[in-house]
C-alpha cells in the first residue's frame, strides 16, 4: 500500500471514529442538563425513571444553570434542562430553542451556611464585619442572583442598610464556578460563610445553618423544559412532576407544589 | 501529507473561528475597552510579570544546580520540578489549597505571620509561579549543559574567577536558552486557569484574569468572553510570530 493511500485510510478511519462517538452519546438514552444543586439528587432520580423505563439512561451533566443555558444558546441539545430558576428556560423557549413551554419544577430556599468547626460567623450581622470572607458565586449564576436579593432584604433589617450590604458587598472574596463548589470552599473552612440552597446545607455535615430573620432568605423557583423534540423527552419532562420524582424531590429538601 | 493537512486545520480551525466571531461581533470594540475585559488585561499583565520575575530569580540558580550539581535525592528534586507541568492544573490548584489555604498544611504559620493567600493577588501569582516555572527551569537547565566547559575552563586559566565566569561567559552563552523558557513559562502563567479558579478566586480586579474571565462571562457577557478570549489568542499569537521572527532561541529545546 503506498504511503499516499495509507494516509487516506488513516485519515477517513479517524474522521469516522470521531463521528462515532459523536452519534453514539446521543443514540438511545436522555441527555439531561441539570443545575447544579440537583446534581446529587440525579442518581436517585435516574434509579426511579429507569425502573419505569428501563430502555432510557440518563446521562446528565451538571452546572450553573447560567453556563447549562448558555451551552444551549450556542447550540448544545440536550433533552431536558433542569434550572435553579425559571429565567433561564423562558429566555430560551422565548428563543425558540426548546421543543416546548417551560414547566415549574419545584421549590428551594437560600439559607446561609458557615463551616461547622469555624465559629467565627453566628450571626447575620458578622457578614459585615471587617476580615470576614463570604464564597460567592459567579454573577451570572442563579444562587448569585438569589443571594443578591437575600443580601439586601437582609439589610433592610439592619440599623444602616447601604453601609451593611457595601460592607457585605466588600467581604465577598470569591466568584465559584456553582453553588456546589461554594459549599465546598466553605466545608474546607476557606471561607467563614457562604450563601447556598437548603438542599445543599442538608446534605452537608460540614457546614452549618446560620438562621435568617423570617422572609429574607430568597425563593429559589426551579423550572424544567423540553429541549430536544423527542417523545422520549417529553416524557421524562411529564414523569418529574408524578409523585415518584416529587417524593425524591421532597426527600432532599426541594418543596413540590402539590 | 493529507493527515497532515487533517492536523493543520483541526489546529487551525478554532482559533481561525474565535477570530471571525470576535471580528463580527458588534460589541467587541465597545467590550474590549469595557472595565471587566480592561481589568481582567491589566491584572494578567501584571500578576504574570511578577511571576516571571520570581521564576527566574529562583528558577536560575535552580537550574544551574540541577545542570552542573549531583547531589543525594537529585532524581526525586528533577522530579518535582517537572511535575507542575504533568499535573492537571485543577489538581494543581487543590493542592495549593491544600497547602496554603486557611486550613492548610503551611496556613497556619501564614496566618499567624498575618498573611492570607486564598483569594488575594498573591494566590494568583502563586499559581502562576507554580505552574509555569518547570518550563523555564528546563531550558535554563539544558542551556546551561550545553554551555562548553572548555570555554569556562579557558576563561579559568585566563584568571577568571568562578563568580565572573558566571556572569561573563556562562549565563550570556545560556542566554537564549533562558529567553526561549521565559517566552514558554509567560504563555503558560498567562493562560494559567485551573489552578488559579481553585486557589484565587475570579473576583474582577482582584484575581480575575483574562482567561478567568473568558469563562466566567461565556455564562454572562458573550462579547465580553470574545472579547478577552481574542486578546488572549493575538498576545500569544504575537509573541510566538515575534520570536520565530527574530530568530532568537536557535536550536533550543522546544523551540528548535
Amino acid at each position: 500500500m503506498s504511503p499516499r493511500l495509507g494516509g487516506l485510510l488513516a485519515t477517513a478511519l479517524l474522521t469516522l471514529l470521531l463521528a462515532a462517538c459523536a452519534t453514539a452519546s446521543g443514540g438511545s438514552g436522555l441527555t439531561v442538563f441539570a443545575a447544579a444543586s440537583l446534581g446529587p439528587l440525579m442518581d436517585e432520580l435516574e434509579s426511579a425513571w429507569l425502573a419505569e423505563h428501563p430502555d432510557l439512561p440518563l446521562t446528565v451533566s451538571t452546572g450553573a444553570s447560567s453556563l447549562l443555558a448558555a451551552q444551549i444558546s450556542e447550540g448544545a441539545e440536550p433533552d431536558v434542562f433542569m434550572s435553579a430558576d425559571t429565567l433561564r428556560p423562558d429566555e430560551l423557549s422565548a428563543a425558540g430553542l426548546t421543543a416546548a413551554e417551560p414547566r415549574p419544577l419545584a421549590h428551594n430556599r437560600v439559607v446561609l451556611v458557615a463551616p461547622a468547626a469555624d465559629a467565627r460567623v453566628t450571626a447575620p450581622a458578622d457578614l459585615a464585619s471587617p476580615g470576614t470572607s463570604i464564597i460567592g458565586t459567579v454573577s451570572a449564576s442563579p444562587i448569585a442572583a438569589y443571594a443578591t436579593s437575600t443580601i439586601r432584604a437582609l439589610a433592610a433589617t439592619m440599623p444602616d442598610p447601604a453601609a451593611f450590604a457595601a460592607a457585605v458587598e466588600a467581604n465577598i472574596v470569591s466568584h465559584e464556578d456553582n453553588v456546589r463548589t461554594t459549599l465546598a470552599k466553605v466545608e474546607l473552612g476557606e471561607g467563614d460563610a457562604g450563601f447556598v440552597y437548603h438542599t445543599d446545607a442538608l446534605a452537608s455535615t460540614a457546614v452549618r445553618t446560620v438562621p435568617l430573620p423570617a422572609g429574607v432568605g430568597a425563593i429559589a423557583d426551579y423550572g424544567v423544559v423540553q429541549v430536544n423534540d423527542r417523545a422520549e423527552a417529553a416524557a421524562f419532562v411529564e414523569w418529574l412532576a408524578a409523585p415518584a420524582a416529587a417524593a425524591i424531590l421532597e426527600r432532599a429538601g426541594f418543596e413540590v407544589d402539590a | 501529507m493529507s493527515l497532515a493537512a487533517v492536523g493543520l486545520t483541526f489546529l487551525a480551525l478554532p482559533i481561525v473561528a474565535l477570530l471571525e466571531r470576535a471580528l463580527s461581533s458588534g460589541g467587541l470594540l465597545a467590550a474590549a475597552s469595557g472595565q471587566a475585559v480592561r481589568d481582567a488585561l491589566v491584572l494578567s499583565l501584571a500578576t504574570t510579570t511578577i511571576s516571571l520575575s520570581l521564576v527566574v530569580v529562583v528558577g536560575t540558580p535552580l537550574a544551574l544546580l540541577l545542570a552542573r550539581t549531583d547531589f543525594r535525592g537529585k532524581v526525586v528534586a528533577e522530579a518535582l520540578v517537572d511535575l507542575p507541568i504533568v499535573l492537571p492544573p485543577s489538581v494543581a490548584g487543590l493542592a495549593l489549597l491544600f497547602a496554603y489555604g486557611r486550613s492548610g498544611l503551611a496556613g497556619g504559620a501564614l496566618e499567624l505571620a498575618g498573611v492570607s493567600l486564598p483569594f488575594t493577588t498573591a494566590a494568583v501569582v502563586v499559581a502562576q509561579v507554580f505552574v509555569a516555572s518547570p518550563f523555564y527551569v528546563r531550558a535554563v537547565r539544558s542551556g546551561f549543559r550545553s554551555v562548553d566547559a572548555e570555554v569556562e575552563e579557558a576563561a579559568q586559566v585566563d584568571g577568571a574567577g568562578e563568580g565572573e565566569v558566571l556572569r561573563r561567559i556562562t549565563l550570556p552563552l545560556a542566554r537564549p536558552a533562558m529567553g526561549a523558557g521565559l517566552v514558554l513559562a509567560w504563555a503558560r502563567a498567562l493562560g494559567e486557569f485551573g489552578a488559579t479558579i481553585l486557589f484565587a478566586g475570579a473576583i474582577a480586579g482582584r484575581t480575575q484574569t483574562l482567561p478567568l474571565l473568558v469563562y466566567g462571562e461565556f455564562q454572562a457577557s458573550l462579547d465580553d468572553a470574545v472579547a478577552a478570549a481574542a486578546i488572549l489568542v493575538l498576545a500569544a499569537l504575537g509573541v510566538l510570530l515575534a520570536v520565530r521572527l527574530t530568530h532568537w532561541p536557535r536550536g533550543v529545546g522546544w523551540f528548535g
